[in-house]
Protein backbone atom coordinates (compact mmCIF):
# COMPACT_ATOMS: atom_id res chain seq x y z
CA UNK A 1 0.00 0.00 0.00
CA UNK A 2 2.74 2.43 1.03
CA UNK A 3 4.77 1.29 -1.97
CA UNK A 4 1.85 2.13 -4.26
CA UNK A 5 1.67 5.56 -2.72
CA UNK A 6 5.38 6.01 -3.22
CA UNK A 7 5.15 4.95 -6.87
CA UNK A 8 2.74 7.76 -7.52
CA UNK A 9 5.42 10.31 -6.65
CA UNK A 10 7.10 10.49 -10.08
CA UNK A 11 10.05 12.59 -9.00
CA UNK A 12 10.92 10.20 -6.16
CA UNK A 13 10.54 7.23 -8.51
CA UNK A 14 12.81 8.92 -11.05
CA UNK A 15 15.61 9.63 -8.58
CA UNK A 16 15.17 6.24 -6.92
CA UNK A 17 15.49 4.56 -10.33
CA UNK A 18 18.60 6.55 -11.20
CA UNK A 19 20.13 5.70 -7.83
CA UNK A 20 19.29 1.99 -8.22
CA UNK A 21 20.79 1.88 -11.73
CA UNK A 22 23.96 3.60 -10.59
CA UNK A 23 24.16 1.21 -7.65
CA UNK A 24 23.66 -1.84 -9.89
CA UNK A 25 26.38 -0.61 -12.23
CA UNK A 26 28.80 -0.08 -9.34
CA UNK A 27 27.98 -3.47 -7.87
CA UNK A 28 28.56 -5.28 -11.16
CA UNK A 29 31.73 -3.32 -11.82
CA UNK A 30 33.08 -4.16 -8.39
CA UNK A 31 32.65 -7.91 -8.93
CA UNK A 32 34.49 -7.66 -12.24
CA UNK A 33 31.54 -7.79 -14.66
CA UNK A 34 32.86 -4.95 -16.82
CA UNK A 35 36.19 -5.43 -18.51
CA UNK A 36 38.17 -3.09 -20.67
CA UNK A 37 39.77 -4.23 -23.88
CA UNK A 38 39.38 -3.31 -27.52
CA UNK A 39 38.08 -6.18 -29.63
CA UNK A 40 36.39 -4.27 -32.41
CA UNK A 41 33.61 -6.81 -32.66
CA UNK A 42 30.34 -7.79 -31.04
CA UNK A 43 29.96 -11.32 -29.76
CA UNK A 44 28.02 -13.41 -27.29
CA UNK A 45 29.14 -16.66 -25.77
CA UNK A 46 28.63 -18.87 -22.75
CA UNK A 47 31.09 -20.83 -20.62
CA UNK A 48 31.61 -24.31 -22.14
CA UNK A 49 30.42 -26.12 -19.02
CA UNK A 50 27.89 -23.53 -17.89
CA UNK A 51 25.16 -26.01 -16.85
CA UNK A 52 27.41 -27.46 -14.16
CA UNK A 53 28.69 -24.10 -13.02
CA UNK A 54 25.47 -22.21 -12.28
CA UNK A 55 25.86 -22.54 -8.51
CA UNK A 56 29.65 -22.51 -8.44
CA UNK A 57 31.04 -19.66 -6.35
CA UNK A 58 34.40 -17.98 -6.71
CA UNK A 59 33.99 -16.04 -3.45
CA UNK A 60 31.19 -15.54 -0.91
CA UNK A 61 28.12 -14.37 -2.87
CA UNK A 62 30.13 -14.14 -6.08
CA UNK A 63 29.24 -16.78 -8.64
CA UNK A 64 31.24 -18.01 -11.60
CA UNK A 65 30.54 -15.85 -14.69
CA UNK A 66 28.77 -17.90 -17.37
CA UNK A 67 27.80 -15.37 -20.01
CA UNK A 68 30.07 -13.03 -21.93
CA UNK A 69 28.93 -10.17 -24.11
CA UNK A 70 31.71 -8.60 -26.08
CA UNK A 71 31.32 -5.08 -27.41
CA UNK A 72 33.88 -3.34 -29.61
CA UNK A 73 35.26 -1.40 -26.65
CA UNK A 74 34.68 -3.57 -23.60
CA UNK A 75 33.12 -6.81 -22.47
CA UNK A 76 30.55 -7.82 -19.89
CA UNK A 77 30.60 -11.12 -18.03
CA UNK A 78 27.65 -12.24 -15.96
CA UNK A 79 26.67 -14.93 -13.54
CA UNK A 80 22.87 -15.22 -13.48
CA UNK A 81 22.81 -15.47 -9.69
CA UNK A 82 24.95 -12.37 -9.32
CA UNK A 83 22.60 -10.53 -11.62
CA UNK A 84 19.67 -11.68 -9.49
CA UNK A 85 21.40 -10.60 -6.29
CA UNK A 86 22.26 -7.28 -7.89
CA UNK A 87 18.62 -6.70 -8.83
CA UNK A 88 17.46 -7.52 -5.29
CA UNK A 89 19.95 -5.10 -3.77
CA UNK A 90 19.21 -2.43 -6.37
CA UNK A 91 15.47 -2.78 -5.72
CA UNK A 92 16.02 -2.17 -2.03
CA UNK A 93 18.26 0.76 -2.83
CA UNK A 94 15.49 2.12 -5.06
CA UNK A 95 12.93 1.97 -2.24
CA UNK A 96 15.30 3.61 0.22
CA UNK A 97 16.19 6.49 -2.09
CA UNK A 98 12.67 7.04 -3.41
CA UNK A 99 11.15 7.01 0.08
CA UNK A 100 13.80 9.37 1.36
CA UNK A 101 13.23 11.83 -1.45
CA UNK A 102 9.50 11.55 -1.01
CA UNK A 103 9.83 12.49 2.65
CA UNK A 104 12.33 15.22 1.90
CA UNK A 105 9.88 16.80 -0.53
CA UNK A 106 7.20 17.18 2.12
CA UNK A 107 6.55 20.65 3.51
CA UNK A 108 9.35 21.50 5.91
CA UNK A 109 7.03 21.79 8.89
CA UNK A 110 5.74 18.28 8.23
CA UNK A 111 9.07 16.69 7.27
CA UNK A 112 10.01 13.64 9.31
CA UNK A 113 13.48 12.56 10.26
CA UNK A 114 13.08 9.10 8.82
CA UNK A 115 14.40 9.81 5.36
CA UNK A 116 17.97 10.32 6.44
CA UNK A 117 17.95 7.04 8.33
CA UNK A 118 16.69 5.26 5.24
CA UNK A 119 19.52 6.65 3.13
CA UNK A 120 22.17 5.72 5.67
CA UNK A 121 20.98 2.13 5.41
CA UNK A 122 22.22 2.10 1.80
CA UNK A 123 25.83 2.63 2.85
CA UNK A 124 26.71 -0.92 3.97
CA UNK A 125 25.26 -2.25 0.74
CA UNK A 126 28.04 -0.50 -1.13
CA UNK A 127 30.38 -2.86 0.68
CA UNK A 128 29.02 -5.62 -1.51
CA UNK A 129 31.27 -4.06 -4.07
CA UNK A 130 34.15 -5.42 -2.10
CA UNK A 131 33.02 -8.93 -2.83
CA UNK A 132 35.68 -9.39 -5.47
CA UNK A 133 38.92 -11.32 -5.45
CA UNK A 134 39.96 -11.07 -1.83
CA UNK A 135 43.64 -10.36 -2.20
CA UNK A 136 42.92 -7.52 -4.62
CA UNK A 137 41.29 -5.26 -2.14
CA UNK A 138 43.42 -6.45 0.73
CA UNK A 139 46.69 -5.60 -0.94
CA UNK A 140 46.66 -1.96 0.24
CA UNK A 141 45.54 -3.07 3.68
CA UNK A 142 48.41 -5.50 4.06
CA UNK A 143 50.70 -2.57 4.64
CA UNK A 144 48.70 -1.79 7.76
CA UNK A 145 48.71 -5.24 9.25
CA UNK A 146 48.85 -8.78 7.90
CA UNK A 147 46.62 -9.94 10.73
CA UNK A 148 44.03 -7.31 9.80
CA UNK A 149 43.50 -9.07 6.49
CA UNK A 150 42.56 -12.24 8.34
CA UNK A 151 39.83 -10.43 10.26
CA UNK A 152 38.50 -8.66 7.19
CA UNK A 153 38.26 -11.95 5.31
CA UNK A 154 36.29 -13.39 8.19
CA UNK A 155 33.94 -10.40 8.22
CA UNK A 156 33.46 -10.51 4.48
CA UNK A 157 31.07 -13.44 4.59
CA UNK A 158 28.60 -11.33 6.56
CA UNK A 159 28.62 -8.24 4.33
CA UNK A 160 25.88 -9.26 1.89
CA UNK A 161 23.45 -10.56 4.53
CA UNK A 162 24.14 -7.45 6.62
CA UNK A 163 23.53 -5.21 3.63
CA UNK A 164 20.23 -6.88 2.83
CA UNK A 165 19.08 -6.70 6.44
CA UNK A 166 19.97 -3.03 6.75
CA UNK A 167 18.34 -2.18 3.43
CA UNK A 168 15.21 -4.04 4.45
CA UNK A 169 15.19 -2.17 7.73
CA UNK A 170 15.74 1.12 5.94
CA UNK A 171 12.93 0.36 3.48
CA UNK A 172 10.52 -0.47 6.25
CA UNK A 173 11.55 2.54 8.31
CA UNK A 174 11.12 4.96 5.42
CA UNK A 175 8.06 3.42 3.79
CA UNK A 176 5.96 3.48 6.95
CA UNK A 177 6.27 7.25 7.00
CA UNK A 178 5.30 7.72 3.36
CA UNK A 179 1.85 9.31 3.17
CA UNK A 180 1.71 10.10 6.88
CA UNK A 181 1.73 13.83 6.31
CA UNK B 1 17.79 16.86 6.51
CA UNK B 2 19.54 20.20 6.29
CA UNK B 3 21.96 21.23 3.55
CA UNK B 4 25.05 20.41 5.63
CA UNK B 5 23.87 16.88 6.34
CA UNK B 6 22.99 16.38 2.71
CA UNK B 7 26.46 17.53 1.63
CA UNK B 8 28.17 15.16 4.08
CA UNK B 9 25.96 12.34 2.87
CA UNK B 10 26.83 12.97 -0.77
CA UNK B 11 30.56 13.09 0.02
CA UNK B 12 30.37 9.81 1.96
CA UNK B 13 28.49 8.21 -0.93
CA UNK B 14 31.17 9.26 -3.41
CA UNK B 15 34.03 8.02 -1.23
CA UNK B 16 32.43 4.63 -0.75
CA UNK B 17 31.44 4.38 -4.40
CA UNK B 18 35.03 5.13 -5.41
CA UNK B 19 36.33 2.51 -3.01
CA UNK B 20 33.96 0.02 -4.55
CA UNK B 21 35.19 0.88 -8.03
CA UNK B 22 38.79 0.59 -6.89
CA UNK B 23 38.10 -2.88 -5.63
CA UNK B 24 37.10 -4.07 -9.05
CA UNK B 25 40.36 -2.87 -10.40
CA UNK B 26 43.05 -4.40 -9.92
CA UNK B 27 60.47 -31.28 -26.77
CA UNK B 28 61.54 -33.27 -27.63
CA UNK B 29 62.33 -30.13 -29.39
CA UNK B 30 64.02 -28.99 -26.21
CA UNK B 31 67.34 -27.75 -27.32
CA UNK B 32 69.50 -29.58 -24.84
CA UNK B 33 72.49 -28.77 -26.96
CA UNK B 34 72.06 -25.06 -26.36
CA UNK B 35 71.89 -25.57 -22.63
CA UNK B 36 74.76 -28.00 -22.64
CA UNK B 37 76.90 -25.47 -24.42
CA UNK B 38 76.19 -22.94 -21.74
CA UNK B 39 76.98 -25.43 -19.04
CA UNK B 40 80.23 -26.49 -20.62
CA UNK B 41 81.27 -22.90 -20.89
CA UNK B 42 80.36 -21.98 -17.37
CA UNK B 43 81.90 -25.05 -15.84
CA UNK B 44 85.30 -23.86 -17.04
CA UNK B 45 85.04 -21.05 -14.53
CA UNK B 46 83.93 -23.16 -11.64
CA UNK B 47 83.40 -22.00 -8.10
CA UNK B 48 83.48 -24.37 -5.19
CA UNK B 49 81.39 -23.67 -2.15
CA UNK B 50 82.10 -25.80 0.84
CA UNK B 51 79.16 -26.99 2.84
CA UNK B 52 79.08 -24.09 5.23
CA UNK B 53 76.91 -25.14 8.05
CA UNK B 54 76.14 -28.02 10.27
CA UNK B 55 72.77 -26.66 11.29
CA UNK B 56 70.86 -27.94 8.31
CA UNK B 57 68.06 -30.30 9.02
CA UNK B 58 65.45 -31.47 6.60
CA UNK B 59 63.27 -32.37 9.50
CA UNK B 60 60.65 -29.78 10.05
CA UNK B 61 61.16 -27.46 13.00
CA UNK B 62 57.48 -27.66 13.79
CA UNK B 63 55.13 -30.48 14.48
CA UNK B 64 52.48 -31.08 11.87
CA UNK B 65 49.73 -29.78 14.15
CA UNK B 66 51.45 -26.40 14.25
CA UNK B 67 51.23 -26.14 10.49
CA UNK B 68 47.61 -27.18 10.53
CA UNK B 69 46.78 -24.59 13.19
CA UNK B 70 48.41 -21.87 11.10
CA UNK B 71 46.30 -22.52 8.02
CA UNK B 72 44.10 -19.50 7.31
CA UNK B 73 41.14 -18.91 5.06
CA UNK B 74 41.92 -16.96 1.93
CA UNK B 75 38.26 -15.96 1.73
CA UNK B 76 37.43 -18.15 -1.25
CA UNK B 77 35.80 -21.58 -1.31
CA UNK B 78 37.35 -24.84 -2.42
CA UNK B 79 38.23 -24.51 -6.13
CA UNK B 80 36.85 -20.95 -5.97
CA UNK B 81 40.13 -20.26 -7.78
CA UNK B 82 39.39 -22.81 -10.48
CA UNK B 83 42.19 -25.15 -11.59
CA UNK B 84 42.46 -25.77 -15.33
CA UNK B 85 41.57 -29.39 -15.93
CA UNK B 86 41.69 -29.70 -19.71
CA UNK B 87 44.39 -27.28 -20.83
CA UNK B 88 44.49 -26.16 -24.43
CA UNK B 89 47.64 -24.94 -26.10
CA UNK B 90 48.79 -22.61 -28.85
CA UNK B 91 52.01 -22.80 -30.80
CA UNK B 92 54.66 -20.09 -30.69
CA UNK B 93 53.34 -18.24 -33.73
CA UNK B 94 49.79 -18.20 -32.40
CA UNK B 95 50.86 -17.05 -28.93
CA UNK B 96 53.23 -14.31 -30.01
CA UNK B 97 50.65 -11.66 -30.84
CA UNK B 98 48.96 -12.24 -27.49
CA UNK B 99 52.02 -12.23 -25.22
CA UNK B 100 54.46 -9.36 -24.90
CA UNK B 101 58.21 -9.81 -24.57
CA UNK B 102 58.28 -8.88 -20.89
CA UNK B 103 55.49 -11.26 -19.88
CA UNK B 104 56.55 -13.73 -17.21
CA UNK B 105 56.07 -17.32 -18.27
CA UNK B 106 56.75 -20.67 -16.62
CA UNK B 107 58.65 -23.21 -18.70
CA UNK B 108 58.32 -26.96 -18.21
CA UNK B 109 60.68 -29.07 -20.30
CA UNK B 110 59.67 -32.64 -20.97
CA UNK B 111 60.19 -35.49 -23.40
CA UNK B 112 56.90 -34.46 -25.02
CA UNK B 113 58.16 -30.98 -25.64
CA UNK B 114 58.39 -27.58 -24.00
CA UNK B 115 55.27 -26.40 -22.23
CA UNK B 116 54.88 -22.70 -21.51
CA UNK B 117 52.43 -21.41 -18.92
CA UNK B 118 51.87 -17.62 -19.00
CA UNK B 119 51.80 -16.08 -15.52
CA UNK B 120 48.88 -13.89 -16.62
CA UNK B 121 46.76 -17.06 -16.97
CA UNK B 122 48.00 -18.96 -13.97
CA UNK B 123 47.47 -16.00 -11.65
CA UNK B 124 43.72 -16.64 -12.04
CA UNK B 125 43.85 -20.45 -11.74
CA UNK B 126 46.93 -21.36 -9.69
CA UNK B 127 46.81 -25.02 -10.78
CA UNK B 128 46.89 -26.75 -14.17
CA UNK B 129 46.28 -30.49 -14.10
CA UNK B 130 47.92 -32.16 -17.07
CA UNK B 131 49.36 -35.45 -18.28
CA UNK B 132 52.92 -35.07 -19.50
CA UNK B 133 55.25 -37.90 -20.47
CA UNK B 134 52.50 -40.28 -19.49
CA UNK B 135 52.26 -39.06 -15.90
CA UNK B 136 49.67 -36.91 -14.14
CA UNK B 137 51.30 -33.67 -13.09
CA UNK B 138 49.98 -30.54 -11.44
CA UNK B 139 51.57 -27.26 -12.41
CA UNK B 140 51.01 -25.19 -9.27
CA UNK B 141 51.54 -21.46 -8.88
CA UNK B 142 51.06 -19.22 -5.88
CA UNK B 143 51.02 -15.51 -6.81
CA UNK B 144 51.45 -14.40 -3.21
CA UNK B 145 54.76 -16.26 -2.79
CA UNK B 146 55.92 -16.27 -6.41
CA UNK B 147 56.39 -20.03 -6.43
CA UNK B 148 55.66 -22.24 -9.45
CA UNK B 149 56.25 -25.94 -8.88
CA UNK B 150 55.34 -29.08 -10.79
CA UNK B 151 54.16 -31.88 -8.54
CA UNK B 152 53.40 -35.50 -9.21
CA UNK B 153 50.47 -36.34 -6.95
CA UNK B 154 50.40 -39.55 -4.90
CA UNK B 155 48.91 -42.44 -6.87
CA UNK B 156 48.48 -40.15 -9.87
CA UNK B 157 45.89 -37.96 -8.17
CA UNK B 158 45.46 -34.34 -9.17
CA UNK B 159 45.19 -31.24 -7.01
CA UNK B 160 42.67 -28.50 -6.45
CA UNK B 161 42.80 -25.16 -4.64
CA UNK B 162 41.57 -25.38 -1.06
CA UNK B 163 40.91 -21.65 -0.66
CA UNK B 164 43.26 -21.67 2.32
CA UNK B 165 46.73 -20.36 2.91
CA UNK B 166 49.70 -21.32 5.03
CA UNK B 167 52.39 -18.67 5.44
CA UNK B 168 50.59 -16.70 2.72
CA UNK B 169 51.19 -19.67 0.40
CA UNK B 170 48.79 -21.84 -1.57
CA UNK B 171 47.33 -24.82 0.26
CA UNK B 172 46.19 -27.50 -2.20
CA UNK B 173 44.00 -30.52 -1.67
CA UNK B 174 44.32 -33.81 -3.46
CA UNK B 175 41.29 -35.12 -5.30
CA UNK B 176 41.78 -38.67 -4.03
CA UNK B 177 41.78 -38.23 -0.25
CA UNK B 178 40.91 -34.54 0.19
CA UNK B 179 44.14 -34.11 2.16
CA UNK B 180 45.58 -30.60 2.44
CA UNK B 181 49.06 -30.04 1.02
CA UNK B 182 51.40 -27.09 1.38
CA UNK B 183 52.68 -25.94 -1.99
CA UNK B 184 56.13 -24.81 -0.83
CA UNK B 185 56.66 -27.81 1.43
CA UNK B 186 55.13 -30.32 -0.97
CA UNK B 187 53.89 -32.16 2.08
CA UNK B 188 50.53 -32.91 3.60
CA UNK B 189 49.69 -30.54 6.42
CA UNK B 190 46.70 -32.29 7.90
CA UNK B 191 46.65 -32.76 11.64
CA UNK B 192 47.36 -36.45 11.03
CA UNK B 193 50.95 -35.94 9.95
CA UNK B 194 53.28 -34.44 7.41
CA UNK B 195 53.99 -37.64 5.55
CA UNK B 196 55.62 -38.03 2.19
CA UNK B 197 57.25 -35.27 0.17
CA UNK B 198 55.87 -34.95 -3.35
CA UNK B 199 58.31 -35.47 -6.22
CA UNK B 200 59.11 -32.15 -7.90
CA UNK B 201 59.27 -31.37 -11.59
CA UNK B 202 61.37 -28.21 -12.04
CA UNK B 203 59.58 -25.34 -13.75
CA UNK B 204 61.53 -22.22 -14.64
CA UNK B 205 60.48 -18.57 -14.57
CA UNK B 206 61.54 -16.62 -17.58
CA UNK B 207 60.18 -14.10 -20.05
CA UNK B 208 58.32 -14.68 -23.28
CA UNK B 209 61.18 -13.01 -25.11
CA UNK B 210 63.66 -15.58 -23.78
CA UNK B 211 61.34 -18.42 -24.75
CA UNK B 212 61.01 -17.09 -28.28
CA UNK B 213 64.74 -16.87 -28.78
CA UNK B 214 65.54 -20.20 -27.09
CA UNK B 215 63.00 -22.64 -28.47
CA UNK B 216 61.71 -23.26 -31.98
CA UNK B 217 58.64 -25.13 -30.93
CA UNK B 218 56.63 -24.70 -27.74
CA UNK B 219 53.14 -25.38 -26.46
CA UNK B 220 51.74 -22.25 -24.84
CA UNK B 221 48.76 -22.52 -22.51
CA UNK B 222 45.78 -20.88 -24.20
CA UNK B 223 43.42 -18.38 -22.61
CA UNK B 224 40.56 -20.70 -23.64
CA UNK B 225 40.38 -22.14 -20.15
CA UNK B 226 36.65 -22.72 -19.85
CA UNK B 227 36.37 -19.75 -17.50
CA UNK B 228 35.76 -16.07 -18.10
CA UNK B 229 38.70 -14.26 -16.52
CA UNK B 230 40.41 -11.00 -17.41
CA UNK B 231 43.73 -12.41 -18.59
CA UNK B 232 44.99 -8.97 -19.52
CA UNK B 233 44.95 -7.87 -15.88
CA UNK B 234 46.89 -9.18 -12.91
CA UNK B 235 44.86 -8.64 -9.72
CA UNK B 236 48.06 -8.36 -7.68
CA UNK B 237 49.76 -5.73 -9.81
CA UNK B 238 52.44 -6.30 -12.37
CA UNK B 239 55.88 -7.83 -12.76
CA UNK B 240 56.69 -5.11 -15.26
CA UNK B 241 56.00 -2.19 -12.93
CA UNK B 242 58.02 -2.23 -9.75
CA UNK B 243 55.40 -0.53 -7.60
CA UNK B 244 53.23 -3.59 -7.20
CA UNK B 245 52.75 -6.31 -4.61
CA UNK B 246 55.48 -8.34 -6.27
CA UNK B 247 58.17 -5.86 -5.33
CA UNK B 248 57.12 -4.12 -2.12
CA UNK B 249 57.75 -5.46 1.36
CA UNK B 250 54.13 -6.06 2.32
CA UNK B 251 53.21 -9.62 3.17
CA UNK B 252 49.51 -10.32 2.96
CA UNK B 253 49.05 -12.85 5.72
CA UNK B 254 50.86 -13.66 8.97
CA UNK B 255 53.80 -16.03 8.62
CA UNK B 256 55.29 -18.49 11.10
CA UNK B 257 58.76 -16.95 11.01
CA UNK B 258 60.54 -13.97 9.51
CA UNK B 259 64.13 -13.33 8.47
CA UNK B 260 65.52 -10.00 7.28
CA UNK B 261 68.70 -11.29 5.66
CA UNK B 262 67.03 -10.48 2.33
CA UNK B 263 64.08 -8.26 1.32
CA UNK B 264 60.77 -10.09 1.75
CA UNK B 265 59.98 -10.36 -1.96
CA UNK B 266 63.51 -11.14 -3.14
CA UNK B 267 63.28 -14.24 -5.33
CA UNK B 268 65.61 -17.06 -4.33
CA UNK B 269 66.07 -20.58 -5.64
CA UNK B 270 64.91 -22.89 -2.87
CA UNK B 271 66.64 -26.26 -2.98
CA UNK B 272 65.59 -29.25 -0.90
CA UNK B 273 68.00 -31.98 0.11
CA UNK B 274 67.40 -35.20 1.99
CA UNK B 275 68.27 -33.62 5.35
CA UNK B 276 68.24 -29.91 4.83
CA UNK B 277 67.37 -26.99 2.62
CA UNK B 278 69.25 -24.17 0.92
CA UNK B 279 68.27 -20.84 -0.58
CA UNK B 280 70.41 -19.52 -3.42
CA UNK B 281 70.43 -15.96 -4.70
CA UNK B 282 70.18 -16.32 -8.52
CA UNK B 283 72.58 -13.40 -8.94
CA UNK B 284 75.23 -15.34 -7.04
CA UNK B 285 74.95 -18.23 -9.49
CA UNK B 286 74.94 -15.84 -12.45
CA UNK B 287 78.26 -14.38 -11.31
CA UNK B 288 79.94 -17.56 -10.07
CA UNK B 289 78.50 -20.46 -12.05
CA UNK B 290 78.96 -23.31 -11.84
CA UNK B 291 78.43 -23.43 -8.11
CA UNK B 292 79.20 -26.70 -6.38
CA UNK B 293 77.63 -27.07 -3.00
CA UNK B 294 75.73 -29.38 -0.75
CA UNK B 295 72.15 -29.39 0.48
CA UNK B 296 71.31 -31.51 3.49
CA UNK B 297 73.76 -34.22 2.57
CA UNK B 298 73.14 -34.06 -1.18
CA UNK B 299 75.91 -32.74 -3.42
CA UNK B 300 74.55 -30.41 -6.07
CA UNK B 301 75.76 -28.17 -8.85
CA UNK B 302 73.95 -24.96 -9.77
CA UNK B 303 74.42 -23.56 -13.24
CA UNK B 304 73.14 -20.48 -14.97
CA UNK B 305 71.23 -20.95 -18.21
CA UNK B 306 71.95 -17.74 -20.06
CA UNK B 307 69.37 -18.38 -22.75
CA UNK B 308 66.43 -18.49 -20.38
CA UNK B 309 68.20 -16.49 -17.63
CA UNK B 310 67.38 -19.11 -15.04
CA UNK B 311 69.24 -21.18 -12.48
CA UNK B 312 69.25 -24.96 -12.85
CA UNK B 313 70.28 -27.25 -10.05
CA UNK B 314 71.43 -30.83 -10.50
CA UNK B 315 72.32 -33.60 -8.10
CA UNK B 316 75.82 -34.95 -8.45
CA UNK B 317 77.38 -38.18 -7.33
CA UNK B 318 79.36 -37.63 -4.13
CA UNK B 319 81.52 -34.52 -4.38
CA UNK B 320 83.05 -34.97 -7.82
CA UNK B 321 82.81 -32.08 -10.27
CA UNK B 322 81.02 -33.11 -13.45
CA UNK B 323 82.06 -31.41 -16.66
CA UNK B 324 78.54 -31.52 -18.03
CA UNK B 325 75.07 -31.74 -16.55
CA UNK B 326 73.98 -34.18 -19.26
CA UNK B 327 72.60 -37.24 -17.57
CA UNK B 328 72.52 -35.65 -14.13
CA UNK B 329 69.29 -35.84 -12.20
CA UNK B 330 67.65 -32.54 -11.38
CA UNK B 331 67.47 -31.54 -7.74
CA UNK B 332 64.21 -30.55 -6.05
CA UNK B 333 64.24 -26.79 -6.53
CA UNK B 334 62.04 -23.86 -7.47
CA UNK B 335 61.96 -20.08 -7.42
CA UNK B 336 60.19 -18.57 -4.42
CA UNK B 337 60.01 -15.27 -2.57
CA UNK B 338 62.40 -15.16 0.38
CA UNK B 339 59.76 -14.42 3.01
CA UNK B 340 57.84 -17.57 2.14
CA UNK B 341 60.91 -19.80 2.04
CA UNK B 342 62.05 -18.74 5.52
CA UNK B 343 58.51 -18.92 6.84
CA UNK B 344 58.58 -22.66 6.14
CA UNK B 345 62.29 -23.22 6.58
CA UNK B 346 63.68 -20.80 9.17
CA UNK B 347 66.74 -23.05 9.49
CA UNK B 348 67.62 -22.57 5.81
CA UNK B 349 71.12 -21.87 4.68
CA UNK B 350 71.53 -18.96 2.29
CA UNK B 351 74.03 -18.71 -0.53
CA UNK B 352 74.48 -15.17 -1.74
Amino acid sequence: MKLKLLMKDRKSVLWGGVGALVYLGLYLFSIGAFRRGYSGVWSFDTAPNWVNMIFRTSAPYVWEPLIRIQTPMFSLVFAPLNLLLGFVLASLVFINIAATINLYRQPKSCRLDAGTKGLWAILPSFLTGFACCVPTFLIPLASVSASLTVHIIWLRQFIIPLSILLLLWGSWYSLRRVGEV
Amino acid sequence: MNKRSATILVVVFFVIALLSIGCGVRDKGLEISKIDTTVQNTIESETIISPNSNRSSGDSLYKEDVYFENILSGGVPKDGIPPIENPMYMNLIEADPWLVDEDRVFVLESEEGVFVYPQRVLVWHEIVNETIDGEEISITYCPLTGSCIGYYGPDGTTFGTSGRLLNSNLVMYDRETDTLWSQVMGQAVESGGLGEILPVKPIHWTTWKNVKYTFDDVKVLSDETGFFRDYDRDPYGSYVNDDSYYYNNNVMFPTMSQDDRLPAKKVVVGVKGPNGVLAIDPNYVKKNAPVYTEVGGQSVVAIYDENLEVVRVYKRESFEKPVSVTGLETADYFDVMWFAWVAFYPETELLR
